[in-house]
C-alpha cells in the first residue's frame, strides 16, 4: 500500500497545537491531543441566528445598511401606537441610540448606509413627502418628494437614490422618483402600483418586490429597474406585503418576513439576478416592514411586528463552505 | 399514543447566542407569541438547545393555551387601536392584518 509520503510528497508533521493557517486537505499530528487531524472544507447550510435586541421595539420603521454588520433603524411606531423619531445604530454586535429624526413618523422608508442614509415619506398624521438625510450623527431635512406617500421602497444612496411605490389614499402609488442629493425628479412608474413592497439595488439598477396592490391583495410581483423603466421579472415564491428587503446590489436582493392571508410569515428568499430561491425562514415570523440590512449572503432583520411591536434582531448567513478541523477516526 | 413531530418550550430570547447559526442549521426553530418555541421532538439537538436556554417544556395543549391568550389579547388590542380618519386599508398597513389565530402543530 502506498504511504502518505508517496502520495503527498511529504511526511505528516507533528504540532503541539493545531497549525494556525492550514490549507485544505492538510494532515497533521497533534501531539497534545494525540490525534491525527486534517482540514476539510465542509458545506454549511444557510440559517438565521438571534442577535442582540434593539433598545426599543418598533414596527413600521425603516432600515438602512449595506452590510449586516453596520445598520441603521429609524422611525416607526412604538407599542401604544405612538409615532417614533428614534434612531438606533447597529455596529455588528449591539444597538445604540443615536440622533432622532426631526419628524416622528411611521411607514417611513429608508435607503443608504448607517453613516449616510435617507429617510423619506411615511405617516405623521397624514401621508407626508418629508425627506431627511443622515450624516452619521444627525438628521437634516432636505427637499420633499414630489408625491407624498407612505410605505414606499427605496434603493441607492443618500446622494443617488430611488423611491418607488407606496400609498396615498385613496390609491396605491406607482410613482418612481430619483434623488440626486438635493432634489427629486419623477421618472417612469412601476407597472403595478403597490405599497409595502421591498426594495434593493442602486439608483440605476433596482429591484422592487412584493407589496399590496390596488385590490388590497398581497402580491409576489417583482420588477427590475434599469435606470429608465421597470420590467416585470420572476415572482417571489410567496406573495406578501410589508415585507423586509435589502441589498445594495440589484443582483443580490434578499426578502424576508411580511404578511399575507395566512398571517405573519418568516419566509426568506434570495434573488440571484434571475429568480428567487427560498432559504431558511426567520426564527420569528414578523411583518410590518421589519428593517433590513446586508445582502442575500449575510443579512440582518430587525424589529417589525409579531402581533405587537418587536425588538428582535436576527442575522442571516447564506449557504457556503467553511474550513473545519477534523480528527481522523478509525472504524 | 400518537407520535408527535414537535415539542414546545417557553424561553425568553436574550439575543446573541440564544439561537446560534450552528444550531439553526441542525434543527428548525419557530418562535410564537408568548416566548413559545417549537423545535423537533425526539431530537438530540433540540433537547440540547432547550437545556441551553433553560426552556420550560410545555405540552402541546399548554403551549397552545399560551399562544391563544396572547393572540386573543393582540386581536383585542388591534380592534381597539384606531386613529381618527384612518381607513381600514390604512389600519391594515399600520398594524398589519388583524392577528390571526395560530394552531400549533402536534
Amino acid at each position: 500500500m502506498a504511504t502518505y509520503k508517496e502520495i503527498n510528497g511529504g511526511s505528516v508533521q507533528n504540532f503541539s497545537t493545531n497549525p494556525s493557517n492550514p490549507i485544505d486537505g492538510q494532515v497533521w499530528y497533534n501531539e497534545t491531543d494525540n490525534k491525527l487531524k486534517f482540514l476539510a472544507t465542509v458545506t454549511v447550510s444557510d440559517a438565521w441566528a438571534t442577535a442582540s435586541a434593539m433598545n426599543t421595539a418598533k414596527r413600521q420603521q425603516a432600515g438602512a445598511g449595506a452590510t449586516y454588520t453596520a445598520a441603521l433603524a429609524f422611525g416607526g411606531e412604538t407599542p401604544g401606537a405612538s409615532n417614533s423619531a428614534l434612531a438606533e445604530n447597529w455596529n455588528g454586535s449591539s444597538w445604540t441610540e443615536v440622533g432622532d429624526l426631526n419628524n416622528a413618523r411611521r411607514n417611513i422608508a429608508g435607503l443608504g448606509t448607517n453613516t449616510a442614509a435617507l429617510g423619506f415619506g411615511g405617516i405623521i398624521s397624514v401621508d407626508v413627502a418629508n425627506v431627511e438625510t443622515w450624516n452619521g450623527s444627525s438628521w437634516t431635512e432636505v427637499s420633499d418628494l414630489n408625491t407624498a406617500r407612505n410605505a414606499p421602497a427605496g434603493s441607492g444612496t443618500n446622494t443617488a437614490g430611488l423611491a418607488f411605490g407606496g400609498n396615498n389614499p385613496p390609491g396605491r402609488e406607482a410613482v418612481t422618483e430619483s434623488w440626486n442629493g438635493s432634489s427629486w425628479t419623477e421618472l417612469n412608474d412601476l407597472n403595478t402600483a403597490r405599497l409595502g413592497l421591498g426594495g434593493a439595488g442602486t439608483q440605476t439598477a433596482a429591484l422592487g418586490f412584493g407589496g399590496n396592490n390596488s385590490d388590497s391583495t398581497p402580491v409576489a410581483l417583482t420588477e427590475s429597474w434599469n435606470g429608465t423603466s421597470w420590467t416585470e421579472v420572476n415572482d417571489l415564491n410567496t406573495a406578501r406585503y410589508i415585507i423586509g428587503g435589502t441589498s445594495p446590489d440589484q443582483s443580490t436582493a434578499f426578502a424576508f418576513g411580511g404578511n399575507n392571508p395566512s398571517g405573519n410569515i418568516g419566509n426568506s428568499e434570495s434573488w440571484n439576478g434571475t429568480s428567487w430561491t427560498e432559504v431558511s425562514d426567520l426564527n420569528t415570523a414578523r411583518q410590518a416592514n421589519a428593517g433590513g440590512a446586508g445582502l442575500n449572503t449575510a443579512a440582518l432583520a430587525f424589529g417589525g411586528s409579531t402581533g405587537s411591536a418587536s425588538n428582535a434582531t436576527e442575522e442571516f448567513t447564506g449557504a457556503g463552505t467553511s474550513p473545519v478541523t477534523k480528527t481522523v477516526t478509525t472504524t | 399514543m400518537a407520535n408527535k413531530n414537535y415539542q414546545y418550550c417557553v424561553a425568553e430570547n436574550w439575543g446573541k447566542g440564544f439561537i446560534e447559526h450552528s444550531e439553526s442549521t441542525k434543527i428548525t426553530f419557530r418562535g410564537y407569541p408568548g416566548n413559545v418555541w417549537q423545535v423537533p421532538a425526539n431530537n438530540k439537538f433540540a433537547n440540547l438547545w432547550i437545556n441551553k436556554v433553560l426552556g420550560v417544556v410545555k405540552t402541546h395543549t399548554e403551549a397552545q393555551a399560551i399562544v391563544d391568550a396572547i393572540i386573543t389579547q393582540a386581536q383585542s388590542d388591534w380592534d381597539g387601536d384606531n386613529v381618527d380618519g384612518e381607513t381600514a386599508d390604512e389600519k391594515n398597513l399600520r398594524l398589519g392584518e388583524r392577528p390571526t389565530d395560530i394552531t400549533l402543530e402536534v
